[in-house]
C-alpha cells in the first residue's frame, strides 16, 4: 500500500540525517543532529560532584533540561525531559561514577516533526563525545500509522498532524559491548532484537504497533551504520591530529 | 616504555555491577512484598459522583493507591485559544503533599499531565464538542505505585459520569520487569527497584490501544508477553468500571 508523501519520499525513506559533534567549546561533550528539517543541539556537563537532590551512592544521576525553541517549558516538554532521562539511564554505566551528577541540555533548534526520536540521537551523539561510558548507543526512529491503516517512517510535522496515530521507538544499537558475555542476552534473545523505549500517542490496534516495530527495527538498522560511520570518522580524524 | 613483544596489554572492563548485592525484593516462594503472585492485580474499587460541584467525578481505589478525579465541561474556551472545529481536552495530575513517603515527593511527576492527556485524546470524541473544552482535574491521595494508571482509568471513568461521549472506557496497567520475571502492577518498592517498564492504556472493547509507554530494555518476545498481561488485566479492569457505572445509574433511578 503505497502512499505519496508531500516532499516525494517513500513510505520507508527517511529524511537526509546530518550530526556534527564537538560544536560548543565549553561543554564536555555536544552534539547537533539534523532529520531534514528538525534539528536539534545537545551538550552534556559532566560528570560532576551530585546534587543534594540527586545524589545517589550507588550510581551516577542523569539530568535532562529540556529548552523549547521558544517561550517556557510545558507540560509536553517535562514529558520529553522524563522520557529522555529515562532512555539515557539505560544506556549509561551508572555505576562507574557513582554520587555525580551528568546534565544533557537539548536546545531545540527547529522543529519540523520527529522532534524526541532527534533530541534523543542528538543527546546519545552528546555523551559519546563527552566520552561518558555507555552500555550500547542508542537510534531512535518516528512510525506514524495512517487513516488507512498505512505506515510511515520519520514524518513530518504537516504529517504528523494528519496521522491517526505515532510512535516514538528507541532500539539499542549493537550487542557489542564492555559488559560481561551475557548480560546483554534478553531472555534467549540478544538485546539487539528488543527495544528500550517506546512512547505512543493517539489510538491504534495490536497490530499496527507490532508492524511499526518491525518497520522501525529494520530502519534502525540503517540509522545505526551512520551513528557508526558519524564515530568513526570523528575518532580516526581526532588521532590523525594527535598523530 | 616498550613492553615485552608477546606480552598483551592487560584491560580494564568496567563492571556494571557493585560488588555487594541488593536484598532480593522477592521471597524464595516467587511471593511479592504484598504477598500477591507475579501476574495478581491489587484490589480495585472504584466510584463516581465523588465530588457535587463538578459535571462527573470519580474515586478509585487500588491496592493502597487512592486517586480523585474531577471533570468540569464542556465549557467555552478561553478567548486567548483560536477558533477549533473539534473540542479541546485539558488534564491536570496533582499530589497532595502527604501522598508520597517523603513529604512534597509528587512534583517529581510533572510529566503526568501530558500523559494522561494522550492516553484520555484517543478514546474521547472531540468532534462532539467543537469550541469548547473540557477539564480533567486528578488528585492524588496516596501515592502507593502504579499511579498513573490508576489516575488514567479514574479519569476515564470520571469522564464516562460526566456524560462526554467516548468511543470506549479507558482501562489501564502498567507492569514491571525484573530480570527475567515480570511483574503486575506494580507497587512502590517494586517500581523503585524495577529494571523495565511497560504502560498500557486501551479500550478493551475495540483491543485499540490509546497510549503504549515502554522504558527500560525489553526482548521482542518480552514485550508480547508483558502486553498480552496488559491487556487481560485491561479487560478485568473495564469490566469492574462498567460495574461501577451500572450501579450508579441504578441508584440514581431507584
Amino acid at each position: 500500500m503505497e502512499t505519496d508523501r508531500p516532499d516525494g519520499r517513500t513510505p520507508n525513506q527517511l529524511r537526509p540525517l546530518v550530526c556534527s559533534c564537538s560544536i560548543l567549546h565549553r561543554s564536555h561533550g555536544s552534539a547537533s543532529w539534523a532529520q531534514g528539517e528538525t534539528k536539534v543541539l545537545a551538550a552534556v556537563y559532566g560528570p560532576k560532584a551530585g546534587t543534594k537532590k540527586s545524589e545517589n551512592p550507588e550510581k551516577a544521576s542523569i539530568e535532562v533540561i529540556w529548552k523549547p525553541k521558544t517561550g517556557q517549558i510545558g507540560k509536553v516538554e517535562k514529558e520529553y525531559e522524563m522520557i529522555l532521562k529515562r532512555t539515557l539511564e539505560s544506556i549509561c554505566i551508572r555505576t562507574i561514577y557513582p554520587n555525580t551528577t551528568t546534565s544533557v541540555i537539548v536546545q531545540v533548534v527547529h522543529d519540523d516533526g520527529a522532534l524526541l526520536p532527534c533530541a534523543i540521537n542528538a543527546a546519545c551523539a552528546a555523551l559519546v563525545d563527552a566520552g561518558i561510558p555507555l552500555k550500547h548507543l542508542a537510534v531512535a526512529i518516528c512510525c506514524s500509522v495512517t487513516d488507512s491503516g498505512c505506515i510511515i517512517l520519520d514524518p513530518t510535522k504537516d504529517e504528523e498532524e494528519k496521522m491517526k496515530a505515532f510512535i516514538n521507538l528507541v532500539f539499542p544499537n549493537t550487542i557489542v559491548s564492555v559488559l560481561p558475555e551475557g548480560s546483554l542476552q534478553a531472555g534467549s534473545e540478544p538485546m539487539a532484537h528488543g527495544i528500550m523505549t517506546s512512547i505512543t500517542q493517539g489510538a491504534m490496534s495490536v497490530d499496527d504497533y507490532l508492524h511499526c516495530l518491525e518497520r522501525g527495527r529494520a530502519a534502525s538498522a540503517r540509522l545505526s551504520e551512520f551513528v557508526r560511520k558519524n564515530i568513526e570518522l570523528k575518532s580516526t580524524s581526532e588521532a590523525s591530529k594527535a598523530g | 616504555m616498550a613492553g615485552k613483544g608477546g606480552s598483551t596489554p592487560a584491560t580494564y572492563s568496567p563492571s556494571p555491577t557493585t560488588d555487594k548485592k541488593k536484598p532480593s525484593l522477592f521471597n524464595e516462594d516467587l511471593a511479592r512484598p504484598d504477598g500477591r503472585s507475579f501476574h495478581q492485580c491489587r484490589p480495585a474499587f472504584f466510584r463516581t459522583g465523588a465530588v457535587n460541584a463538578a459535571s462527573g467525578s470519580a474515586y478509585a481505589e487500588v491496592g493502597n493507591t487512592k486517586v480523585i478525579v474531577s471533570v468540569f465541561g464542556p465549557r467555552e474556551s478561553k478567548k486567548a485559544m483560536m477558533y477549533s472545529d473539534i473540542g479541546r481536552l485539558n488534564c491536570n495530575v496533582s499530589f497532595t503533599t502527604f501522598a508520597t513517603p517523603i513529604r512534597g515527593q509528587g512534583s517529581d511527576h510533572k510529566e503526568y499531565s501530558s500523559m494522561l492527556h494522550k492516553a484520555l485524546e484517543g478514546a474521547i470524541i472531540l468532534e462532539t464538542f467543537p469550541k469548547t473544552t473540557v477539564d480533567v482535574f486528578a488528585l492524588v491521595l496516596e501515592s502507593s505505585g502504579s499511579d498513573l494508571p490508576v489516575v488514567i482509568s479514574c479519569a476515564s471513568l470520571a469522564l464516562a459520569d460526566a456524560g462526554i461521549m467516548m468511543y470506549d472506557l479507558v482501562a489501564s496497567v502498567s507492569v514491571s520487569c525484573f530480570n527475567k520475571n515480570l511483574v503486575i502492577d506494580p507497587v512502590l518498592e517494586e517500581e523503585n527497584g524495577q529494571d523495565g517498564s511497560l504502560m498500557i492504556t486501551c479500550m478493551p472493547s475495540r483491543y485499540e490501544i490509546t497510549q503504549l509507554t515502554v522504558t527500560g530494555e525489553w526482548s521482542t518476545p518480552k514485550i508480547n508477553e508483558g502486553m498480552q498481561l496488559c491487556l487481560d488485566a485491561c479487560a478485568k479492569l473495564a469490566k469492574i468500571m462498567r460495574s461501577c457505572l451500572k450501579e450508579a445509574v441504578s441508584d440514581s433511578q431507584e
